[in-house]
């Protein structure tokens, strides 16, 4: 993919996820009223159907908040950004959590596993949490443990589990739903280098093995080589969007 | 030992008004401990002023009215029996969240550079501290309710406020008591807690309780048969203290019960908040007891002395008798429903406050706030309904051979009461919603 066809391209509105002019001020909402400094001032950007996009940036940059406006977490102050024909920024708080239990997966720098789950319940239950009964929900989620090379961890407990591990139950808790985006925020941020780059390795392979497109929110250029585009965000802007040959 | 004491105030101090929180929580469970057990011991109290017959002494009064009057302080030592075990356990259900929210904070305290007994003193400090503040707001609590208390009628007659106003000493000594179980709860929890400075290990698979509990209930039942039922005349201590031993075995066998209906719940359940719900029930079988086993205790207590009044008394001592069972049954139900809500709600409320982060990530997956208050309350709904139909069906099927006697008015009232009991228990989680709405919160 080149750069122009990141930066230039309208995308499609069916499969990709599209933000235009997005504008986030906190303590301001639509209808005006005292502001600080816009977190996100204005930001463009086309997720396409299953590629992987890193968003980079200092702290403080916005790029977590434009990760929570992409994901349907927060309502932008201004822009839209458009999923499947509709606008995010539109929907009722009811109609986002739906959007985000059903199109949406997330895995976040601690696993935010549910302690007294096992690993194969903690990944079925967002189907059972969707209505899929549990014996269908049990088995999806046990397809996913053989690619994770997770064989064998179905019924420990996330604290039987070492950090990259519960990370990989994670990703796949994530995937079970087969999502359209799955949204990553500081997903290696607890771990070392060595488990860093084979949790990003099943990232995004299981993403793209599923079609899925991925955000990755990061600060490590190392993880960020494992997408195929990274965007720099300063001050709530894009400041650069380049894409490369993810590894 | 005064660094240790004097880094622990600066820390209160200075804790975060959300650090707080469990703080409340604990103080508010010594409080209503302490107002139930000082009601209990004034009641007890009052009873044995009124008893005419101190022992070993004679009395001028007829035999029917001295024995009753002896009847009634053992039914009072009964009724206190049963109600202060669910009161101690609230008191440890404190002491624990006043130790258990605080591993993180220790654990820096450890890498800061105190020492491992420096941490015990500002802990207990701590539990001290709350264990003080709540008992003296439950003596403040004890005295408020005292009015209604008195209002009750035994014997044929109220008390007089006099007749439950403890004295001083008396008052002093159940506050000093409600501190030493705070200190003594706090420093046995401080010692199942590993303080290093990486903090407590986390949550692995929870090790099954031993089976050894149902034999240890097994012999208690076996000595009420063995030592109680052949004695034409009990003594009240004897009765007491194998009461006690009982209820101590029931307390001991059924966290064991919960436990393996926990795990048949886990293994069968269809749906995400049912299997959510089990889970907890399995992994914390001693806490869900904690919530339920005292109802379930009252529950036998009032079936029993409510159905078995007198239909038809013959004098009017029988009659106090017959209506007094069943207001002393009702008390008892009414200080063990309180003392159980409040700890019922506690515990769902410091698990909130300690599973904050897995609900936001629950929430921001999608996980609706319905699912989430459904799971906390199936989580006590199911032991709690499990429990009071067990304890129930027992008073019943006990009572099945007179069924020709019993009066159906009774036994209604007796179910709907359990029921009533029930459901303010179950009321007690929804105090904790607002907590759940806030740790959910996704913006």
């Amino acid at each position: 993919m080149s750069h122009n066809d990141l930066d230039n391209a309208s995308g499609h509105p069916d499969r990709d996820l599209v933000a235009r002019d997005l504008v986030m001020t906190y303590g301001k909402g639509r209808s005006g009223g005292q502001s600080g400094p816009p977190a996100l001032g204005g930001v463009d950007l086309i997720i396409r159907s299953g590629q992987s996009l890193a968003v980079m940036g200092p702290s403080g940059s916005g790029k977590t908040t434009l990760l929570h406006v992409l994901a349907g977490i927060l309502r932008p102050t201004g822009g839209q950004v458009l999923w499947r024909g509709r606008d995010i920024a539109r929907m009722s708080d009811r109609e986002r959590t739906v959007l985000r239990r059903k199109d949406f997966g997330f895995v976040f720098q601690q696993g935010m596993l549910l302690p007294e789950l096992p690993a194969i319940e903690n990944v079925a239950l967002p189907l059972m949490l969707d209505g899929t009964s549990r014996s269908q929900a049990t088995a999806r989620a046990a397809t996913l443990f053989a690619p994770l090379g997770l064989s064998g961890f179905e019924k420990r407990r996330p604290g039987e589990l070492s950090g990259g591990q519960a990370q990989r139950v994670a990703i796949a808790r994530a995937l079970v739903a087969r999502p359209g985006v799955v949204f990553a925020d500081e997903p290696t941020g607890a771990l070392d280098q060595t488990t860093s780059g084979e949790v990003m390795r099943h990232l995004t392979e299981l993403t793209a093995h599923t079609g899925a497109s991925l955000v990755v929110v990061t600060h490590d250029e190392n993880v960020a080589a494992w997408c195929h585009g990274v965007v720099r965000v300063r001050d709530g802007r894009v400041v650069e969007h380049s894409a490369q040959a993810a590894r | 030992m005064n660094a240790a004491v004097s880094l622990w105030w600066q820390l209160r101090r200075a804790a975060a008004a959300d650090d707080r929180v469990p703080g409340v929580l604990a103080v508010v469970s010594f409080a209503v401990a302490t107002a139930a057990l000082l009601v209990c011991v004034a009641g007890l109290s009052a009873f044995e002023a009124r008893n005419p017959v101190p022992p070993g002494h004679s009395t001028g009064l007829s035999i029917d009215e001295a024995m009753i009057g002896d009847l009634y302080v053992t039914l009072a030592w009964i009724a206190t029996t049963c109600m202060v075990i669910p009161i101690l356990t609230l008191g440890g259900v404190a002491a624990r969240l006043a130790i258990a929210r605080r591993d993180q904070r220790l654990a820096a305290l450890r890498l800061a550079g105190a020492t491992s007994a420096q941490v015990t003193v500002m802990t207990l400090a701590e539990a001290a501290a709350q264990a003080l503040v709540g008992a003296l707001t439950g003596v403040v609590l004890y005295l408020a309710v005292l009015p209604i208390v008195a209002r009750l009628t035994f014997q044929g007659r109220t008390f007089d406020l006099s007749e439950l106003v403890l004295p001083l000493g008396q008052t002093a000594a159940v506050v000093g008591a409600v501190v030493v179980v705070a200190i003594v709860s706090g420093a046995s929890s401080l010692a199942r807690v590993a303080i290093s400075p990486l903090g407590v290990a986390a949550r692995t698979s929870p090790k099954r309780l031993s089976i050894l509990r149902v034999l240890v209930a097994a012999a208690a039942g076996a000595a009420w048969v063995l030592v109680i039922t052949p004695m034409k005349e009990p003594e009240r201590l004897t009765i007491v203290l194998v009461l006690g031993a009982v209820i101590l075995a029931v307390n001991a066998v059924g966290p064991w019960v919960v436990m393996v209906a926990g795990r048949v719940a886990a293994r069968i359940a269809p749906t995400a908040a049912t299997l959510l719900a089990a889970r907890r029930i399995a992994d914390d079988p001693k806490s869900t007891w904690r919530a339920v086993g005292a109802l379930g205790l009252a529950v036998v207590v009032v079936g029993f002395t409510s159905l078995a009044q007198v239909d038809d008394p013959g004098t009017p001592l029988e009659a106090y008798l017959s209506a007094d069972l069943g207001t002393g049954a009702l008390v008892t139900l009414v200080i063990i429903t309180i003392v159980g809500a409040t700890s019922t709600g506690v515990v769902q409320a410091a698990r909130v406050l300690d599973q904050r982060e897995q609900y936001r990530a629950l929430a921001l997956a999608g996980t609706g706030e319905r699912s989430l208050h459904r799971a906390r309350a199936l989580e006590v709904a199911l032991p709690l309904a499990m429990t009071i139909a067990l304890s129930a069906g027992f008073v019943l099927v006990l009572m099945l051979p007179f069924l020709s006697r019993l009066d159906g008015g009774l036994v209604v009232r007796f179910v709907v009461t359990s029921a009533i009991a029930g459901a303010v228990v179950l009321a007690s989680v929804l105090a904790s919603r607002s907590l759940v709405r806030t740790a959910s919160r996704v913006a």
